[in-house]
């Protein structure tokens, strides 16, 4: 510290002068001689008090000039935090700004501003330091990570896309968008590499690499409370709901309302319905509403905390778990050992989120099918004409369906056949090869393994019912088809040439067999049968339907699409949490998207490696502020001016009427 | 907003009014120095029309040729021009002597001058012309005079005054004794005064001059900061007549103070109207012609209690 900052920060002493000017001016009380004085009322206190406020803004406005021209003077001694580049020798420089986007960035800071619309300042800030030269990228770190801005050296397009993002509902990636992020900055140009995070960090460590990160807004990171909903469906006693609060004192005093509007489609209805209180502790739990006479269709928590956006949810209208509707015979495919049949019980064992129905004839109405996502028709005789109608409509709406053919292929009923599996007669062979072919049913994992040594007792030749565009999923070790897929419609219908029961071979024992109804249900959760997801899932259809996807605000989704020619698919990418109508030709249906439970209580974990690398390739955060307090300056005078003048107009104007 | 603290009772701000001879002739000849007819009718030159005769009247003017042509006894009666005896009342009490940057003088200088303007246009009438003053230093009242040297000794005494000290019910009954005492029927009264720190009874005793046919106009002469309290912000006032002192915030004090200002306005007006007499308000930043002007039509006025005041 040089003796001419020390000075000049001495003379900040000066803002005492107003002050004692400003005393001795209201010590001294104007006495005058007025002859009608006894007209006139006593004000005393008032009088007092009125000449303080009044004296104060001069007074103010004084002391502020003084000290910025104190200030001034200590330029450049004084220097005011900014975030800005720091580039090496002054060669450009290529930077990746990692924005999270993510819903824990919709939390509040102590100052009133969310942690975006902090990060995004600060994006701006590290932009506005950028020259004519410099390479910017800009990846999203909220689920799906993904690069919002290719490197460019266009600094006016990189400004409009940071202005242009938003914050949304999902959990973050920022693991990924930090590959992500290297991944674009490693083949660039620029020697001077540089990775710019601005996050909360509540996600996964972030793994090590080149060019290590920089947190230049810690205060992003900074702890908080919050409780948010995780989901809320509507069960036959009432709605169940999740709830996940980050702590003890997140969730005390606090209460889970059921509303009668869903409060994430703009609705401002505060009439609950009902309500429970929340246990006062962390992580998540699941409440019970109990039931009412009025439909619930939002739930909302009582009380506030640091992220609102999360107190909200809308109420699932129908059951999570996909339906499967099992045909079997409980006679040729039970187990030795009891209870449902093979097919049933594999079924059961993939696990939450699947009901499964046992049916003993297939519905004949397309309202009938309408429940079920997947059905699994083990060994069936043959479809009278209703049925194949009904099946074939479900299924060309998304459905999915899986024809394990056994022996009764052989004895169908006048009148039935196996359509749409299969347009002509099949046939039961006693006999078969041993074990498919490794290769053809690789893709199914490690489980498949087994299914080379597959010893069955027959089989039913599928070449006959297999046709051009079919895809076949695994072959017999003679090359005959063992499992063929086709599209239909929406949906997907795949037949097989084994049936589940024991009594005719392994395969329901083979730990591929859980695999393939497994890919299946998956299938089905992908192409249609998925009804509840969570902010960044996409909705897939096939790329030849019509479909319109409208979010919780009523806004149409845009539309992407991905794949290869053959399969290209549509996506529908649910940024936010809320109700969203898919219209299709065949009729509009609901889906609901939650927040991520994991999301809503997720802490900011900052990294050790928050600052920049002393190799030089980092930024500074040191700018000289002498524009700005000149600016000050020349602002604090012409408010003076203009006082006064004020003061002078209002007092001509008051005396004019007078004369 | 005039913030000066200068002791005003030492000498009279004359300001843009003196010399006074000149300002009050200019204001005279600058207004109709007419005649007032007098209200008595009786033996005269010019025919003030007729009445019917009723025992004890002057034979002499029955008229005869009226007599045959409406068959009933008529006189004829004339209007005469009268002396009206001017008597001015000049306070000289110590508030009369305030002046702010706004009034053109003092008060008391400006009542002067209105005082010597009318002394003017009376003594050119062949009135005669009386002056008393109500509290005041070195001031001499000038009993009832007239011809040309009238005018000249008003001057004379007016200027030889110093508004001092403070007026009580017996400065003010020692000013008004000559005046109730003298004043003879038809008499022209004019009072000029701020009414400013008078005593209680100042309305009755003063509106008690009318009367007995004489016309009384009372002239408040305010200074334009007295009229509007042109003040900004905290101050402190003291008066000048008594010990009142105020602390107070204009903007919060101007409407009451302007409320009570127009109450005793109110109050003097009431009063002087009850017994047929005028009140004239003036101000020190006013044109005195203006002034003289309003104070000659409410002399003609005077009397007549279906007339406002001008």
């Amino acid at each position: 510290m040089s003796f001419l900052f020390t000075a000049a920060l001495a003379s900040l002493l000066l803002v005492v002068g107003p002050l004692v000017a400003h005393l001795l001016r209201r010590g001294r009380a104007p006495v005058q001689e007025f002859p009608p004085a006894r007209l006139v009322p006593a004000a005393r206190s008032v009088a007092r008090s009125m000449a303080r406020l009044e004296d104060r803004v001069l007074f103010l406005l004084r002391a502020a000039l003084i000290a910025t021209l104190a200030l001034l003077g200590a330029v450049p001694f004084v220097r005011c935090s900014r975030l800005s580049l720091e580039r090496q020798g002054g060669a450009s420089v290529a930077f990746a700004i990692v924005l999270d986007d993510s819903l824990s960035m919709r939390a509040t800071l102590p100052n009133g501003r969310t942690r975006f619309e902090r990060a995004r300042e600060g994006a701006l800030a590290l932009l506005a330091s950028a020259r004519p030269g410099d390479a910017i990228a800009i990846v999203l770190a909220g689920r799906p990570a993904r690069a919002a801005l290719a490197p460019t050296m266009d600094l006016k397009v990189a400004e409009l896309a940071l202005r242009t993002l938003e914050v949304r509902d999902a959990a973050t990636e920022l693991p990924a968008a930090v590959e992500i992020a290297r991944a674009l900055v490693a083949d660039l140009a620029q020697t001077d590499r540089q990775l710019i995070v601005l996050s909360d960090f509540a996600a996964d460590a972030v793994p090590d690499g080149k060019p290590a990160l920089w947190a230049p807004v810690p205060e992003l990171a900074s702890a908080f409370s919050n409780c948010g909903i995780a989901g809320a469906e509507r069960l036959a006693t009432g709605v169940s709901v999740q709830v996940a609060c980050t702590g003890k004192e997140a969730a005390e005093g606090r209460k889970l309302l059921a509303l009668p509007t869903d409060p994430l489609a703009g609705s401002t209805s505060t009439a609950d319905l009902s309500s429970v209180p929340l246990v006062a502790r962390g992580g998540v739990q699941t409440l019970l509403l109990p039931k009412v006479e009025k439909e619930v269709l939002g739930v909302r928590l009582s009380g506030s905390d640091q992220l609102a956006r999360d107190d909200a949810s809308a109420v699932g209208r129908d059951s999570p778990r996909l339906e499967v509707a099992v045909l079997a015979d409980t006679a040729s495919s039970r187990v030795s050992t009891g209870g449902p049949t093979v097919v049933e019980q594999a079924l059961d064992a993939l696990g939450a989120g699947i009901a499964v129905r046992p049916i003993s004839a297939l519905p004949d109405s397309a309202e009938s099918w309408a429940r079920y996502a997947v059905a699994v028709l083990d060994d069936p005789g043959g479809l009278g004409p209703e049925v194949r109608a009904a099946l074939t409509a479900w299924i060309e709406r998304g459905g999915v369906a899986v024809a394990l053919l056994g022996p009764r292929v052989s004895n169908t009923a006048l009148g039935a056949t196996l359509e749409p599996f299969s347009q002509g007669p099949l046939r039961w062979e006693n006999s078969a090869p041993a074990g498919l072919i490794s290769a053809s049913v690789s893709w199914l994992g490690p489980e498949a393994e087994g299914f080379s040594e597959l010893s069955p007792r027959g089989r039913v030749r599928l070449s006959a019912a297999s046709r051009s565009g079919d895809r076949q999923l695994g072959r017999w070790s003679d090359g005959e088809p063992f499992l063929v897929e086709r599209e239909l419609g929406r949906g997907v219908l795949a037949f097989a040439g084994l049936p589940s029961s024991p009594d005719q071979s392994d395969f329901a024992l083979r730990p591929g067999y859980l695999g393939l109804l497994d890919y299946f249900v998956r299938v089905a959760r992908e192409q249609s049968g998925q009804r509840r997801g969570l902010p960044g899932d996409s909705f897939r259809f096939p790329a030849r339907s019509k479909v319109e996807v409208r979010g919780p605000d009523d806004r149409p989704i845009a539309r992407e699409e991905e794949g290869p020619a053959e399969h290209r698919q549509q996506l529908f990418r649910a940024d936010l949490a809320g109700r969203y109508r898919v219209r299709t030709p065949e009729g509009e249906e609901e889906r609901i998207v939650w927040f991520d439970a994991a999301e809503i209580t997720a802490q900011p974990k900052l990294p050790k490696v928050s600052r920049p690398q002393s190799s030089g390739a980092a930024a500074r955060q040191e700018v000289n502020a002498s524009p700005e307090l000149t600016l000050l300056i020349v602002a604090l005078l012409g408010l003076e001016v203009g006082l006064r003048l004020l003061r002078r107009f209002a007092r001509r104007s008051r005396e004019a009427p007078a004369m | 907003m005039w913030s000066g603290a200068v002791n005003l009772r030492e000498a009279i701000d004359w300001g843009k009014l003196s010399p006074l001879r000149l300002t009050a002739r200019a204001v005279a000849d600058g207004l109709y120095s007419g005649a007032h007819r007098s209200v008595r009718r009786g033996a005269g030159i010019e025919f003030g029309g007729h009445r019917r005769y009723v025992p004890g009247d002057d034979l002499r003017f029955l008229d005869r040729h009226a007599r045959m042509r409406h068959g009933t006894l008529l006189v004829r009666e004339f209007e005469t021009e009268t002396d009206r005896a001017l008597r001015v009342i000049v306070d000289a009490s110590a508030s009369m002597a305030f002046k702010s940057p706004r009034g053109s003088g003092a008060k008391y200088a400006y009542a002067a001058l209105i005082a010597a303007a009318l002394t003017r246009i009376a003594v050119l009438r062949g009135d005669r012309v009386a002056l008393d003053f109500v509290a005041g230093e070195r001031t001499l009242p000038l009993p009832s005079t007239g011809g040309r040297e009238a005018f000249e000794r008003v001057i004379g005494h007016l200027e030889s005054g110093v508004p001092d000290g403070a007026t009580d019910t017996a400065s003010l009954d020692r000013a008004l004794a000559p005046t109730a005492r003298y004043a003879r029927r038809g008499s022209l009264l004019v009072f000029l005064s701020d009414l400013i720190d008078l005593p209680a009874g100042a309305p009755e005793q003063v509106s008690g001059l009318s009367g007995e046919g004489r016309s009384l106009v009372v002239v408040r002469v305010l200074d334009p900061l007295e009229a509007d309290f042109g003040f900004e912000g905290p101050i402190a006032l003291r008066s000048m007549e008594g010990d009142v002192y105020v602390e107070t915030e204009a903007a919060v004090a101007r409407e009451r103070y302007l409320a009570a200002l127009s109450e005793l306005s109110s109050e003097w007006e009431a009063r002087l109207l009850a017994r047929g007499s005028r009140l004239v308000l003036a101000r020190t930043d006013e044109e005195p012609v203006e002034v003289v002007r309003r104070v000659l039509m409410s002399l003609q006025f005077a009397g007549d209690p279906t007339r406002g005041w001008v």
